[in-house]
């Protein structure tokens, strides 16, 4: 069987939300995919870990929606990365995906009956 | 512009292709890069640190290929990867790929041929013609024939085109004939020449590129013109595409034309067979045997093909019934009334039409179906050979799945494989489909003058098409097995693993390839039996040693009576010819026909029979029995002394004289001829019934006078030769004929075989055909039993060590080995003579004197095909007894 990436527990993600949290991170301004990673990691004390495996087609699936562009650009350490940035469409849709994902945290913590 | 931004990226991607690739790959370095400075940070050793990278990544290459998916281009550039890779490895397997390229090849290019013929007789509308879909043929139906029952054909004379024509009010039609071939005088090309009506080319929207088409000048049928106009194609292969065409003359024969037009290609008339001249019907003679007596537009001889063209929202039906009025009403001198005649509309392609089908469509059709059985069984032993293959693969297939390769790429690249084995087995079939369809058309329709070549651009769409649907057919099952591969236990064990497990798959394969080729096997010997028995009827002649001789008639030329001492001093020539056995003289040659005559009995009773079965006569020679072989049973042959003015005498058949004096002896009987006043006519003696003028036809009643007695024409000159030395013979009697009657123009000299040679075409067809696809089904089939085997035997190399080395002899290990495969043979045939007793009820009406149970058929079918099956196991088995048990048991 090919090995897959996603049945690892801590970085279970519902599919499109991987992007919104991108999406979100890339509001702080243009990042590298590792970055975005490390971001996602380090904000939720490293319950998701964003995986290469599933963070690069994920910004390539962006970059073909058009929500995010991409360009070359010197890191810090001198070297050559590709840094993502958010388009308006992509703000656009992140609010859409937050205001639906509010709705449905929402519905889901009262059903638990944490609210 | 989130849509402008997504398209953008998009374009950049297929843009940059490869180098994207690259772009990525940089970009995953640059993040595993990172992920090492952190994770060293932490203080990890060298060798775990390996290990914590590719737990956190996973699989580098899987997540590349997952990345380097989702674009287009690097979708194109996965199949140009595929096919480089399936081209490497078919070359590698030359004896695989040629197998497979061959009988896909033999499978499409067959089929190529067939639906190139097909498409021609059946689907396309004539080229060239101004809306065909509005265009009707029409047909007579004529109730009541000689033969009692209906039956309906496309041809009309001109009084009863005249009717329709009229009947028909605003629907106009045009008449033409079929086009007869001419050589000019001078040379050039065959001209194939249609006579039509004046309104021909404008009512089928043809319109000139030089000079005129006929107009109003023309329409006259009693005012001949002789005018011509041409095609394209003859305008440049016969006069060179000359400016000035216009007002050049070709002779034909005792006419000459003036041509006055050129029409462009593709028009070709209206029919299969190719025109490439047309002319006014008013120019039209109708080969008409004198030049007095009433020309041929007021007699009913049914020279004419008739097309109409429907006005729109006109009824077919109403117009049908219309036109069927007119034609009631037409009286025609002679001619039984045409009242329960009907007119029907019907396709412009003669064979849809209601008309029967002519047997040569009937069989191209069915050589359709059998084009099809021919593929099926192609692709059922392309499929088997590939999944052999693909299980040959198992460790690669298995290794490359370890690597991170999805069994859907894996699905990919099987696929690609067999599909570019497909389109090489297609371009192979173009070649075979060219040269196949060529000759199946000469088989076929050896007189029809084709127009453009065998294969057309809806030969290699269609061609195209099956090769792919042949590619994905023959693809499927294998990918499907190949990819469903245990890597573990592929990986960890080699062929030894599983010893040998009967693959399922190839099983099924070699069933249905079996079954197939019983099914073709069969129908063959049904068509090779009906041959056999048709070639087998007796005639009542010694067909291979007769040829016949006689001077014809044109319009300018008449023979009667007075050419008979001629005749008779050219018989006498020809009896000294070496391999001549014997001449004689008659009014028709053997199988040339019969002539009519009113019977009485003596005291003046009329002899009323159905119209099918008036007897008929034939005025011979004294020598005519002997010569075509009719063996006497009562009384005597003529002798010289039957003389004019001697006593008239008559020979009868043994059918005429059961039927006139049951129970009593016919010799000494007599009967009066033509008119109830003549002299009766004396019963001399009783000859074997022979055939009249076809080879299946009903037992008729037929009786024969002294020549000397009743001659009205020209005599036929009959020569019996020696079978071995008919060439000869033929030679020297034309010779001999132009001696004697040298202005004679259309003297002619053919043997019986000749003759006969077009009522067995059909037969003889049939039967080439289908043992022609029987033997290529057969071959395809034993290829299939072969590979099937050698397989098996392969895979148990180790298992058939260890049985010759615990004393197993040479005969048990082919025993073991034919019976296992002669098993699956045994279902397939089984299952092969189901489907052929199933489907033997479509070629029934094609048969003669078997039915589709024909047990000599079936059993040698059978046989056939288990002597082949077996033989191809034979080999394999062989080459499993032979081997080396040391060797068997060292490998792997």
């Amino acid at each position: 069987m090919s090995p897959s990436p996603a049945t690892d527990a801590r970085t279970d993600l519902q599919p499109g939300t991987l992007e919104m949290l991108i999406l979100r991170t890339l509001t702080l301004g243009s990042l590298h995919g590792y970055a975005i990673a490390q971001h996602i990691g380090r904000l939720s004390d490293g319950v998701l870990r964003v995986e290469q495996g599933s963070l690069y087609p994920a910004l390539e699936r962006l970059l073909n929606k058009g929500w995010v562009t991409a360009r070359w650009a010197e890191s810090p350490t001198k070297r050559q990365a590709r840094y993502y940035t958010i388009t308006r469409s992509g703000r656009k849709q992140l609010d859409e995906k937050v205001s639906s994902y509010d709705r449905v945290a929402i519905a889901i913590a009262r059903v638990m009956g944490r609210a | 512009m989130s849509l402008l931004d997504g398209i953008g990226h998009r374009f950049y991607v297929l843009m940059r292709g490869e180098a994207y690739a690259q772009e990525v790959d940089r970009e995953i370095q640059f993040h595993l890069d990172l992920e090492d400075l952190s994770l060293s940070g932490a203080g990890a050793g060298e060798a775990s640190l390996e290990v914590a990278a590719r737990r956190t990544f996973g699989n580098v290459t899987y997540y590349r290929e997952e990345t380097r998916s989702m674009t287009l281009l690097l979708w194109l550039d996965r199949i140009r990867q595929d096919a480089g890779y399936a081209l490497r490895g078919l070359a590698r397997a030359p004896g695989f790929t040629t197998t497979v390229v061959l009988t896909l090849a033999l499978g499409v290019g067959l089929n190529a041929a067939v639906f190139s013929l097909l498409d021609r007789v059946f689907v396309r509308p004539p080229a060239g013609v101004a809306a065909p879909h509005e265009l009707r043929r029409l047909y007579i139906e004529d109730a009541h024939t000689a033969y009692g029952d209906s039956h309906i054909f496309p041809n009309f004379n001109y009084p009863f085109y005249r009717a329709v024509a009229g009947a028909f009010g605003s629907a106009e039609t045009v008449a033409y004939t079929l086009a007869d071939s001419v050589r000019p005088e001078g040379g050039g090309p065959l001209i194939r020449r249609s006579y039509v009506t004046a309104n021909y080319f404008r009512l089928l929207g043809v319109r000139p590129t030089v000079g005129r088409v006929f107009g109003s000048e023309e329409a006259r049928i009693e005012t001949p013109a002789y005018v011509l106009v041409i095609g394209e194609r003859l305008w440049r292969d016969g006069f060179g595409a000359d400016p000035n065409i216009i007002g050049r003359h070709v002779k034909t024969g005792l006419l000459d034309f003036t041509i006055i037009g050129v029409v462009p290609d593709p028009f070709a008339g209206l029919d299969i067979s190719a025109a490439n001249a047309w002319a006014p019907l008013s120019a039209f003679s109708a080969g008409r045997l004198s030049l007095d007596g009433p020309p041929w537009y007021l007699g009913f001889g049914n020279y004419l093909r008739v097309v109409a063209r429907m006005p729109t929202g006109s009824s077919d039906v109403v117009l049908a019934a219309k036109a069927t009025a007119g034609l009631r009403a037409v009286e025609l001198k002679g001619y039984a009334s045409p009242a329960n005649n009907s007119v029907w509309l019907g396709s412009l392609i003669a064979a849809r039409g209601p008309a029967k089908k002519d047997s040569e469509s009937s069989i191209s059709l069915r050589l359709g179906a059998v084009a099809i059985i021919v593929l099926l069984i192609a692709c059922a032993n392309v499929a088997n050979l590939l999944s052999m293959r693909a299980n040959r693969r198992r460790r690669e297939i298995a290794v490359r799945q370890a690597l991170g390769v999805s069994r859907w790429r894996l699905y990919e690249q099987v696929i690609t494989e067999s599909l570019l084995l497909a389109l090489i087995g297609g371009i192979a079939a173009l070649a075979l489909g060219a040269w196949g369809g060529a000759l199946i058309r000469k088989l076929l329709f050896p007189s029809v003058n084709w127009a453009g070549g065998t294969l057309d651009v809806r030969a290699v769409a269609f061609v195209a098409i099956a090769s792919v649907v042949a590619g994905i057919m023959v693809g499927t099952a294998p990918a499907f097995a190949g990819s469903r591969i245990d890597i573990i236990s592929s990986l960890r064990a080699g062929s030894l693993e599983g010893a040998y497990r009967r693959s399922t798959l190839g099983s099924i394969l070699l069933v249905t390839q079996t079954a197939l080729s019983i099914v073709l096997l069969v129908g063959a010997g049904l068509f090779v039996r009906s041959l056999a028995k048709v070639e087998g009827i007796d005639l009542g002649f010694d067909t291979p040693a007769l040829l016949f001789a006689n001077l014809g008639v044109s319009p300018r030329q008449r023979f009667g009576p007075e050419t008979q001492p001629a005749f008779q001093r050219a018989a006498e020539a020809l009896r000294r010819v070496p391999g001549v056995q014997s001449t004689t003289l008659s009014n028709v040659g053997p199988m040339g026909g019969f002539a009519g005559a009113r019977l009485f009995r003596p005291n003046g009773d009329s002899v009323v029979l159905g119209d099918n079965d008036s007897p008929t006569f034939v005025s011979v020679a004294p020598d005519y029995f002997t010569t075509v072989g009719l063996r006497l049973r009562q009384g005597r042959f003529f002798t010289d002394a039957d003389r004019k003015g001697s006593e008239p005498v008559m020979i009868v058949n043994a059918r005429m004289a059961g039927a006139f004096w049951p129970n009593q002896t016919a010799v000494g009987q007599c009967l009066v001829l033509s008119k109830p006043t003549d002299p009766c006519v004396r019963v001399v003696g009783v000859v074997d019934d022979a055939h009249r003028m076809r080879i299946i036809e009903e037992p008729a009643k037929q009786f024969y006078v002294p020549l000397a007695q009743r001659l009205f024409g020209a005599p036929v000159l009959i020569v019996r030769a020696d079978p071995r030395r008919i060439g000869l013979v033929v030679a020297e009697t034309r010779r001999q004929l132009k001696l004697a009657f040298p202005e004679a123009e259309l003297s002619q000299v053919r043997t019986v075989s000749e003759l006969l040679e077009r009522e067995l075409h059909p037969w003889r067809l049939g039967a080439q055909l289908f043992t022609m696809f029987g033997i290529l089904a057969l071959v395809v089939a034993a290829i299939g039993v072969y590979s099937v085997v050698a397989y098996g035997v392969s895979r148990r190399t180790h298992e058939m060590g260890i049985r010759v080395a615990l004393g197993a002899r040479v005969a048990d290990v082919i025993g073991l080995v034919v019976s296992q495969g002669m098993f699956i043979v045994g279902l397939g045939v089984g299952v092969g003579v189901i489907g052929a007793l199933l489907l033997g009820r479509f070629v029934a009406s094609l048969l003669y004197g078997v039915t589709t149970r024909d047990p000599v058929s079936l059993v040698g079918a059978i046989v056939v095909l288990s002597l082949c099956a077996v033989a191809a196991c034979l080999v394999p088995a062989w080459k499993a007894a032979r081997v080396d048990p040391m060797e068997a048991l060292r490998a792997e």
